[in-house]
């Protein structure tokens, strides 16, 4: 099974002038570049420097931090990679050699640290390009074990987004998997266009009726009926949302995709699916907290503290620490704009909870403001 | 012409609202919460229609963010649960229907270099301050 994880360590199997061989966690650069690391990691990146390699390396990735500062914040942008490599004065490097459907896939990655965020778009013919930035496709062993199914997986602090061969989109957010057959939407008539998804995922669906669009969750399958929507899977809480945008989908019972719905969540609608198997509808939703990520922001609806502390931390590869229980569980309702520095957002979050915030690193901690 | 219809009414948990007492102003977060000028503040100058009857304080909130855009963060322990707000706007800023909805609850609104909103329970004994604001 192919899987491409997103700025992952190192990168093997594709030749590529900037890659360094031995292994340092890209995101770590980029806190550096950022300002942002500890010591440690500091320390740990000023040692991987002492290599040559690894130096033109840092360089090149210093070029496209510096040049990309000067994007507009829109994330999504397939010209931003032109851009970025239009600033790039070495030569192009050899396309990977893709297999299969991915030959007609493409994947922009956003790069969140606390300060911006990197943006790197790349069809096929670009793909190689993004290891210059540090994005590494990676080929995992388990490849060689079976060829048929192919995954994408971001890590905290990352989305990416995938324009699927059947002209659908998938945009994933950070801390999130997707996973689907390599020859995906070439089936026949009746053959669904079945994706898996652990965490959370935008999905535009070019709707084939023919062809039926299924996401399956840990709890619930839903199928589209030509829409945007998204799905959010939490897995430890075993439960479901999906927010509707545009269209409408049907949610199934994972073993009763066969049998009649279980919801048709239509336009501006949530619908919830909790561990207990208990399916909610709420028509004209405040769909903010489940959409707003997918356009660079972040939102919350009375959300208690503690599950805030959790999202901060996956967005921005944080540690996010609330001191107090009572504190924990105060609830914030917030918007936040696209590329608000992490900081700006600490600072809102703290002054509407009347708490106090403190960050050392990577380590965030609120405290009950002392009178 | 522009028709503007405004009425609120809060229950009487909220208790009475006399003079300047419980009015919300706009503020800086920098500059030691200076007053913010509501007439220069984009955010504050858009124009929104509402119809709001019967609505909570949250739901006239909601309203009001989602047609206008205006990042607004606060603390949902803050807000009064059973109050409840009627409001019949055309065209009214931003400005004064924040003004209105937030009449009474004790809550400013504090504003960032990004004009990012929040919403902060007033100061001891600043309520009793005139409001600085001129919002429309």
């Amino acid at each position: 099974m192919g899987t491409k994880v997103l700025g992952d360590k190192g990168h093997r199997g594709v030749r590529c002038p900037y890659i360094v061989s031995n292994d340092l966690d890209y995101t770590k650069l980029a806190r550096f570049l950022a300002g942002e690391c500890s010591d440690a990691e500091a320390e740990e990146v000023r040692e991987w420097l002492a290599n040559p390699a690894n130096q033109r390396a840092f360089e090149r990735l210093e070029q496209i931090w510096r040049r990309t500062a000067a994007l507009p914040p829109q994330w999504d942008q397939d010209t931003a990679w032109t851009k970025l490599a239009s600033h790039l004065d070495q030569p192009a490097p050899k396309v990977v050699a893709l297999r299969d459907r991915w030959q007609s896939a493409s994947l922009s990655v956003e790069w969140w640290t606390s300060r911006r965020s990197v943006v790197l778009s790349a069809t096929a013919a670009a793909l190689a390009l993004l290891t210059i930035g540090g994005y590494a496709w990676i080929t995992r062993a388990r490849h060689q074990a079976t060829a048929a199914l192919r995954e994408v997986a971001t890590r905290r602090g990352q989305r990416a987004a995938l324009d699927l061969p059947d002209g659908s989109r998938i945009v994933l957010a950070p801390g999130s998997l997707v996973r689907f057959a390599a020859d995906f939407g070439t089936g026949g008539t009746g053959v669904a266009r079945e994706i898996v998804l652990e965490g959370e995922g935008y999905f535009r669906v070019r709707h084939d009726s023919v062809r039926p669009f299924r996401v399956r969750t840990a709890m619930a399958i839903v199928e589209d009926i030509g829409t945007d929507f998204v799905v959010a899977s939490q897995q430890q809480q075993r439960s479901v949302a999906i927010a509707v945008v545009s269209g409408s989908v049907t949610l199934h019972r994972p073993d009763a995709v066969a049998g009649p719905p279980l919801l048709t969540v239509s336009r501006g609608d949530l619908a919830l699916l909790d561990s207990s198997g208990t399916a909610t509808l709420t028509p004209n939703a405040n769909l903010a907290p489940y959409i707003a990520w997918t356009e660079g922001g972040l939102a919350f609806d009375a959300t208690p503290l503690r599950d805030v502390a959790a999202t901060l931390g996956k967005w921005y590869d944080l540690d996010v620490v609330v001191a107090d229980s009572a504190l924990a569980g105060r609830r914030l309702t917030a918007s936040f704009r696209q590329a608000q520095a992490v900081s700006q957002v600490l600072d809102v979050i703290a002054r509407s909870l009347d708490a106090h915030v403190e960050r050392k690193g990577r380590v965030v901690v609120f405290r009950v403001t002392s009178r | 012409m522009r028709r503007l219809a405004v009425w609120l009414v809060l229950s009487p948990v909220l208790g009475p609202v006399s003079g300047s007492a419980q009015v919300p102003r706009f503020l800086r977060a920098d500059s030691g919460r200076a007053p913010v000028d509501a007439s220069s503040t984009p955010a504050l100058r858009q124009r929104v229609s509402l119809h709001l009857e019967g609505v909570t304080v949250k739901e006239a909130l909601t309203a009001i963010t989602r047609r206008t855009g205006l990042p607004l963060a606060y603390s949902d322990d803050l807000l009064p649960r059973d109050a409840r707000v009627r409001l019949q706007a055309q065209e009214m800023t931003v400005g004064a229907a924040l003004r209105k909805v937030l009449l009474g609850t004790g809550l400013d609104v504090v504003f960032n270099a990004n004009g990012q909103a929040t919403l902060v329970k007033q100061a001891a004994g600043s309520a009793q301050r005139p409001a600085a604001v001129k919002s429309q």
